[in-house]
């Protein structure tokens, strides 16, 4: 049973390179990147250090216990709660200062600890000379140089991790007093675990600090060891007053990392000439930074994505292959072979499971998520999501974000389940709101682009479709606003230099996204396929869409069109081929096909992605969000069908 | 020149300064920087203003809105000689 195995818990900041230590403890291949907060959950795996077989358990980056964003409440309660035999703090070597602050904390929580100076190779290429064996001295836990990404330094980790295994010696603290300035916070927080009498998985007085800011996590674990939080109350209440607490500890620590690192570092007199700086600068300028911008989005979502794996891949794989050699063999085995109607058309017809769904997982979906895939993990290695986070921070601003949604809305052109999922890197609850009822609303995913694109290519209806989207983009998030109260002024991101991305890594990353993606999200389209194929066996889809019929004939459509939106909601992808099929089948006006393009883009999320919005937000919010985008949705098509009976906006379409 | 002290959002590109103070410390966006390493007392250079203000401190390089730029205090450590 892996609860008994010896805990190894991986934590650091964002981006140091905790994952890439996970991979080789575990020789597994958790997804590695160079984008602040890439993992969003706890990852675990099973590795050997010594003679024992260990559990490594990776974390989200954590810049403080202090703990602010969601990410770093995971990997705090986790400290809470496990009592971890060994706790590997991932840093990032040429920025000793502010890694060491966190070093410290985890000192102040007794942990049983080993500091990693990562990337030793970057540190020396700039310039920096750092003496490891002093800085072990002075902190009492063992420091190992490191450059993960080629293995080195991964032999002494682990012989540190296996005698600290067998020693199980915890940290040394340091007071912080003397930083403190006589603020009296240090005893008030001595007073506070005093009051503590629970067993924790790090100090009492980190405890009294995790409590200065507290979330409803930390809150229980409290209350269930202590039986009540009101004896409490008092102490943590004149803390608090007494001015900004966490500030002031971290201040200290800072302080006090700057001593312990005297005569640790040496750094250069003058900075080395640096390319990837000169590029960076060329990301950050916001004149070619929108240029590089616009042509990374051409050429990676335009030309790659939606030209190479959308169209080329899928026609290679969806006609030659699925629709010449394997659909008519697997329809001819049916004939054959399956005297029932009823399983006949779960299996082999027109929306069979293999003739239909076994097509459009790997014939569409695959390619596409693919190419997306490969895509997104190069910009994201490469170190320019932050980048482009910094150039569109403004714009997203207008929409109740910040630049940190760059990664949540250009996945969800990938995927909006997925996209929904990444939401979680947010900082607040109100952004992550936000963020996925825009998704849920207005960002189509691939599957549904590719065949709107192809659908309204000709003429101007691509133009007037854009153009109610984004009208319909800024009504949600002016909703947003009122909704979840206004968005977070201030703003900061972290950019972390740019770093050329590994074929390898990418490679290994793009397999593990698909992996994910297929054991993820697959289970979900095939369970809808079969639900739909239960509405259809038992007549109810009839009943549905004839629940539908004044909202579709509001619209200015016939009565066929119903079926779209039905499968709309059950699969987006399924929806688009739908309108695609009546469009070429000749029953749609142009203006039929604009509308309804224009509310099935807006139309409700999928069921997949509606699923996720209640594991991630609850029931309550999911409503929120099929309530508001039906009404969006309808409120759009009804503006562009009665535009459409505007004879000269009508003719733009021809 | 005394050291004067100033918001970060009135500095121009390639000025020096050092962290004196913020304004709102219990903001999330202020603990945030605060938890990267942006304390009082520590020196920065302004890299750019536009389109949002961009710092750099030892190694680190932050990206921080207009909004928060207006609640930092810092002591200019240069006088800059541009022409603006």
């Amino acid at each position: 049973m892996p609860v008994f195995l010896p805990q190894v818990v991986l934590v650091g900041h964002p981006n140091v390179g905790k994952s890439q230590l996970f991979n080789l403890l575990t020789k597994s291949q958790v997804v590695v990147s160079n984008y602040p907060g890439t993992t969003v959950e706890l990852t675990r795996g099973k590795g050997v250090v010594g003679e024992k077989v260990v559990m490594v358990v990776d974390t989200p980056g954590l810049y403080s216990l202090g703990a602010i964003s969601t990410e770093e409440q995971v990997t705090r309660i986790l400290l809470v709660n496990k009592k971890p035999d060994a706790v590997v703090q991932v840093a990032d070597a040429r920025n000793l200062t502010r890694m060491l602050s966190l070093t410290l904390e985890l000192m102040e929580a007794k942990l049983p600890l080993i500091l990693v100076l990562n990337m030793m190779d970057e540190a020396k290429a700039s310039g920096l000379v750092i003496n490891c064996g002093l800085l072990s001295h002075r902190l009492g836990i063992p420091v190992i140089p490191a450059t993960l990404i080629s293995g080195s330094g991964l032999t002494q980790i682990r012989r540190h991790i296996a005698e600290l295994l067998r020693s199980g010696s915890r940290s040394p603290q340091f007071r912080l007093e003397t930083y403190l300035a006589g603020s009296g916070l240090e005893s008030g927080l001595d007073r506070l675990a005093s009051g503590l009498k629970g067993d924790y998985g790090i100090s009492r007085r980190s405890i009294a600090a995790a409590l200065l800011n507290p979330d409803s996590t930390l809150e229980d674990a409290v209350r269930r060891q202590e039986g009540s939080f009101a004896h409490l109350r008092p102490v943590l209440k004149e803390l608090q007053h007494a001015g900004e607490p966490l500030f002031l500890l971290a201040t200290a620590r800072r302080r006090l990392a700057a001593q312990l690192l005297q005569a640790v570092i040496r750094r250069p007199a003058r900075e080395p000439f640096s390319v990837s700086e000169q590029i960076s600068a060329v990301l950050l300028n916001p004149y070619s930074g929108w240029f590089v911008l616009l042509l990374v989005l051409y050429f990676g979502f335009y030309r790659f994505v939606g030209g190479f794996g959308a169209e080329t891949l899928v026609e290679l794989l969806e006609e030659r292959l699925f629709l010449n050699l394997i659909t008519p063999y697997f329809n001819l085995w049916g004939e054959l072979y399956l005297p029932w109607d009823w399983l006949r058309d779960l299996l082999v017809a027109e929306y069979g499971i293999l003739t239909l769904g076994l097509r459009y997982t790997f014939a569409i979906i695959l390619p596409i998520m693919a190419t997306y895939f490969l895509f997104f993990s190069l910009v994201e290695d490469s170190g320019y999501l932050p980048r482009a986070a910094f150039l569109v921070n403004r714009l997203m601003e207008k929409l109740g974000l910040n630049g940190k949604a760059v990664i949540p809305l250009t996945l969800g052109f990938g995927c909006g389940t997925l996209a929904v999922l990444s939401t979680r890197t947010l900082d607040s609850r109100r952004e992550r709101l936000q963020a996925s009822l825009l998704l849920s609303l207005a960002v189509p995913c691939s599957a549904q682009l590719g065949l709107i694109l192809a659908l309204l290519a000709r003429g101007n209806g691509i133009l007037i479709w854009l153009g109610v989207v984004l009208v319909s983009i800024f009504a949600a998030a002016s909703l947003g606003r009122v909704l979840f109260g206004p968005p977070e002024v201030s703003f900061c991101l972290e950019i972390p230099p740019l770093r050329l991305p590994r074929p390898g890594a990418i490679i290994r990353k793009t397999l593990a996204r698909l992996r994910w993606y297929l054991r993820e999200v697959m289970p979900l389209f095939i369970g809808i396929s079969v639900f739909m194929w239960i509405l259809r066996q038992t007549g109810l889809i009839n009943m549905v869409i004839q629940g539908f019929n004044p909202l579709i004939s509001s619209l200015g459509l016939p009565v066929e069109t119903g079926l779209i939106f039905v499968y709309g909601f059950l699969r987006r992808d399924y929806g688009a081929a739908g309108l695609f099929d009546l469009a070429r089948g000749g029953v749609l006006t142009p203006g039929q096909v604009l509308v309804a393009a224009v509310t099935l883009t807006l139309f409700l999320p999928c069921a997949a992605q509606l699923a996720v919005l209640i594991r991630e937000h609850g029931p309550g919010f999911a409503v929120l969000v099929a309530a508001t985008t039906a009404v969006i949705a309808w409120l759009a098509g009804l503006a562009v069908h009665l535009l459409m009976s505007i004879h000269w906006i009508a003719s733009l379409l021809m | 020149m005394g050291r004067a002290k100033i918001l970060l959002a009135v500095m121009k590109p390639g000025d020096k300064g050092r962290v004196a103070a913020y304004l709102h410390p219990e903001q999330s966006a202020t603990r945030r920087l605060a938890a990267l390493g942006f304390l009082p007392g520590e020196m920065f250079l302004l890299e750019r203003r536009r389109p949002d203000f961009l710092i750099r401190f030892g190694y680190t390089r932050v990206a921080i809105n207009r909004t928060l730029a207006r609640q930092i205090m810092v002591y200019k450590m240069t006088v800059s000689c541009g022409n603006r």
